[in-house]
């Protein structure tokens, strides 16, 4: 391949977005933490860290955060390799919609699932309706462990069946035929030869689930209802920082989560090239998915069954709960229009204010999220070797840092002059923007990646100037993808929940403050609300999801 | 129209760019040219160093006499058909050729009737608002013609034209190509590694071999006299000799001689080559016999005769049998008889020598 002219000069103006946007608000930051946590009173001491490190509560809340990421990823594996599988390998109807479906909880914002679930298994929601119905005794799941990893599975089951089947039927089945040819049992050629080929893709779904979960924190904090042995380090941090007098141990713990996160995203990543690699396993003609059988479809209907039920019901009965009042079962509109009513403006957050501040927030950073993802994404496809490689993963750091502790970053440090931005809506913007450019990154950098470096080039032959071939040939093409990860951006700044929990204020909280305020509040208006308003939510990021879906989906068949 | 002049490119030897030295050539007006050689050879270099799309590290480009050197690649004028196409996925057929009519502001109607003519001539006109993912492979090659030519450049250049066309198709459309070039009458300049583009569609041959050029003329000329051993090779030619000077003839052990014109003064170790075309078999005890003897190692039918496959020495040649009665058996000692006047005598150790005696 031969050095393009036209790129020696114009990849370097394209590194300044992020620049100027990871430097001050996220390097900074995050340097600033680990200089509070070594400098407590403005000196060089040593002692507040031993005080952590020599306290058996951070330790087990260690333990504790790291033992139900693990027991989380399990079953999120168990349940979604299965159905993987029926995804990767079996033809059926709709099947494009159901894995759409499936994958629209890992875009709901946190505080949305914890509502749904905290609906579903509240003393008075479906599940106990059902146990009393079959006869059971009734089950007080909130506040225990159980609650936790139901909620965690939902979230992650669809990152397992994505990279999983993805990987699957671009495997060769004649392999595994091959292999029963030769006397293995179904069983056992699975293990001997579809299973290794798809270890890499396990183990990056693995430790991508892994990490969600190590870092979980609206779940914990709305279903954990306030049982001090479910806080993981990411609620620890929170509580931590809004005692302001314990920020050593919240920086020290911060600092322990981003080294965990970190390291748990470094082998997602060294694993997914693994995966990557497996697909050149993949045989001509051979992949064509295949009916199902007599025997798939009695292993594929149940799987699919249970998962969409498991998908579906939590959502339905946060649905449910907003459009009843009380323990009655009538339908009515009452929560939703109550929002607009002097009953919404008397709240202590109004709702219409927090609903026109979701969208500024979620408007404002997508855009920003966009110029520095797509500038980003330039650079690292068109600068060679470990430039690109070295690019890539700086770029894709902010992925690797928990929420909260981004917030409490933030908290620390622009809080004197002459940065003092303690109660800026512009903090919030840039925490939204940080959390988010990476998706757009990631959408832009495949369909770059993929385009033939000689299209540029067979523009300027044409008599295209360095910016028209930009504006009628790359930006065309690069079109929907960016329109994909602005969506992507978008939904996340309208969930983000753990940064912006830190960084508001009354007079510009988001959506999900807006619900998270009026859980905590009593009286059935305040919970119809917060139904009402998660419920929205919930409709908005689904219709950007299932928009994005269809803009990638129609992506794969152009080029 | 325009006459191309290369002079004197140099590019040194990047991580990606293969080194280019001392690359001097012309394509007059409206002539095609193929630029030949091995990959690797530095072919596309020199293409894309005239496009303006690499920058030479020494040398000049020349449109018409004029230097470009420091011209911009959209405003040299140059039209360019690139390996893969490169056509523009997010556009159809007609928007892609229409493109550089675009850039070069010709007027709207202007431009569709540019744009129908060139898809006439290409013979796309009926996959006008065809997406160009929905192409064959032949058809995108002729959009990526069409667009190329469309702007009327002075000087087309040809990567690899027929690159990812296969071989049952690549004739005709060799043919078809020579055929639109020769229609529209623009001096072009065509890579190709393979000859039988070369011999089929170009005026002019520039033969290349890592990062020098080793001959160029006209294409008669250069095939019938290659400079080199390496270029007559790559036109087929094959070794009928390959030994040592002695006593007016050239001798190798267990293969025979051949005589020496006395016009060349060669000593040492020398090649001698013939192109199959001229080559055949006979009798050892005919009075045809060049001098070259070798082992029949195969046959295989060639009309009324055969066709041998012949061991001279340790390389294998094919030549027709060319004698009454039936074809020898394998393992039959023949003897090859070539006209004098087309044999080829190259010397081993210095690379460049005077060819022949024409």
């Amino acid at each position: 391949m031969n050095r393009v002219w036209t790129r020696r000069r114009t990849t370097w103006p394209w590194v300044l977005p992020a620049l100027l946007l990871v430097g001050p608000f996220l390097a900074w930051p995050l340097g600033a933490m680990v200089w509070r946590a070594v400098t407590p009173d403005g000196a060089f001491a040593l002692q507040p860290l031993g005080d952590v490190l020599g306290d058996r509560y951070y330790w087990e809340r260690l333990a504790f955060t790291a033992g139900q990421a693990a027991a989380s990823t399990a079953i999120a594996l168990a349940v979604g390799i299965p159905a993987a599988y029926v995804f990767a390998r079996l033809r059926f109807p709709l099947q494009g919609l159901l894995l759409a479906l499936l994958t629209v909880p890992f875009v709901l914002p946190t505080l949305v699932v914890a509502i749904a679930f905290q609906r579903l298994a509240g003393p008075d929601g479906w599940l106990n309706e059902l146990l009393e119905a079959a006869g059971l005794e009734p089950v007080r799941p909130l506040g225990t462990i159980w609650i936790l990893l139901a909620a965690h599975v939902f979230y992650n089951v669809a990152v397992v069946i994505r990279l999983v089947s993805v990987v699957w039927r671009n495997l060769d089945p004649r392999t595994e035929e091959a292999a029963r040819l030769l006397g293995a049992g179904p069983w056992s050629a699975f293990r001997a030869v579809t299973l290794p080929a798809l270890t890499p893709a396990i183990l990056s779904a693995a430790a991508l689930v892994f990490t969600f979960t190590f870092t979980s924190f609206g779940v914990v904090l709305v279903l954990g209802a306030g049982n001090p042995d479910l806080d993981t380090l990411e609620v620890v941090v929170y509580r931590l920082a809004t005692r302001l007098v314990e920020l050593p141990a919240a920086a020290l713990v911060s600092v322990i989560q981003v080294a965990a996160s970190v390291a748990a995203l470094t082998l997602y990543s060294v694993f997914q090239r693994g995966a990557t690699r497996s697909l050149g396993l993949r045989g001509d003609h051979a992949t064509r998915l295949r009916r199902a059988g007599g025997g798939q479809v009695l292993f594929a209907l149940p799987v699919l069954i249970l998962l969409i039920a498991f998908i579906v019901t939590p959502m339905a009965a946060l649905v449910h709960g907003a459009l009843t009042v009380g323990a009655t079962d009538t339908v009515t509109l009452e929560n939703f229009t109550t929002l607009f009513d002097d009953t919404g403006r008397q709240s202590f957050i109004p709702p219409l204010d927090a609903m026109r501040w979701s969208l500024t927030f979620a408007a404002g950073s997508a855009a920003i999220a966009t110029v520095v993802g797509l500038a980003s994404a330039r650079v690292i496809a068109y600068s060679r070797g470990a430039v690109g490689a070295v690019a890539d993963a700086l770029l894709m750091l902010p992925l690797t840092v928990p929420a909260v502790v981004l917030g409490f970053g933030y908290l620390v440090t622009f809080n004197r002059e002459p940065y003092d931005l303690r109660g800026s809506l512009w903090l919030v913007f840039a925490a939204h923007a940080l959390v988010a450019y990476p998706f757009v990154l990631r959408s832009a950098l495949s369909t770059l990646r993929a385009l033939d470096p000689r299209v540029p080039e067979a523009a300027r032959m044409l008599g295209a100037s360095a910016w028209t071939v930009w504006w009628r040939v790359e930006f065309p093409i690069l079109r929907r993808p960016l329109l994909a990860g602005a969506l992507f951006a978008f939904a996340v700044s309208l969930g983000e929940f753990g940064a912006t929990v830190l960084l508001q204020r009354q007079e510009f909280a988001t959506l999900p403050i807006a619900i998270f305020d009026a859980l905590g509040r009593p009286g059935e208006a305040n919970l119809g609300h917060a139904l009402a308003l998660s419920t929205i939510l919930m409709a908005v990021t689904a219709a950007a999801f299932l928009l994005i879906e269809r803009l990638r989906y129609r992506d794969a068949t152009g080029f | 129209m325009a006459s191309l002049t290369v002079e004197g490119l140099y590019r040194s030897f990047s991580d990606e760019a293969l080194a280019v030295e001392n690359v001097s050539f012309e394509v007059p007006d409206g002539h095609i040219a193929a630029l030949i050689g091995p990959s690797g050879a530095g072919k596309t270099s020199v293409l894309r160093m005239i496009a303006g799309l690499d920058e030479p590290d020494l040398g000049d480009v020349r449109l018409d006499g004029r230097s470009i050197r420091r011209v911009k690649p959209h405003r040299r004028g140059i039209g360019m058909m690139f390996q893969e196409l490169a056509l523009f996925p997010h556009m159809n057929v007609e928007e892609n050729v229409m493109f550089g009519l675009k850039m070069a502001k010709w007027p709207r109607p202007a431009r569709r009737e540019r744009a129908e003519e060139m898809l006439g001539l290409v013979g796309l006109t009926a996959l006008a608002a065809r997406r160009v993912d929905e192409l064959s492979g032949g058809e995108r090659q002729r959009v990526a013609l069409a667009r190329a030519l469309a702007p009327q450049p002075g000087l087309l250049l040809l990567d690899e034209p027929l690159g990812a066309i296969d071989e049952e198709r690549k004739r005709w459309l060799r043919n078809e190509l020579r055929a639109v070039l020769r229609s529209v009458q623009t001096t072009a300049l065509m890579v190709s590694h393979d000859i039988r583009d070369a011999v089929a569609i170009a005026d002019d041959v520039v033969v290349m071999d890592a990062g020098r050029v080793l001959q160029h003329g006209p294409l008669t000329t250069v095939v019938a006299y290659p400079v080199t051993a390496e270029a007559a090779a790559m036109f087929g030619y094959v070794t009928l000799i390959a030994g040592e000077v002695r006593e007016r003839g050239v001798f190798e052990q267990g293969v025979g001689s051949l005589p020496l014109p006395p016009e060349l003064r060669l000593t040492g170790r020398v090649r001698v080559m013939a192109h199959p075309s001229s080559l055949r078999a006979v009798p050892t005890s005919a009075g045809e016999s060049s001098g070259v003897t070798g082992m029949v190692s195969g046959t295989q039918p060639e009309g009324p005769t055969q066709l041998l496959k012949i061991m001279v020495g340790t390389r294998q040649l094919l030549a027709r049998w060319a004698w009454e009665g039936g074809a020898p058996a394998s393992g039959a000692q023949v003897a090859i008889a070539v006209r004098a006047d087309t044999l080829r005598f190259y010397a081993v150790s210095t690379p460049t020598v005077r060819a022949t005696s024409a």
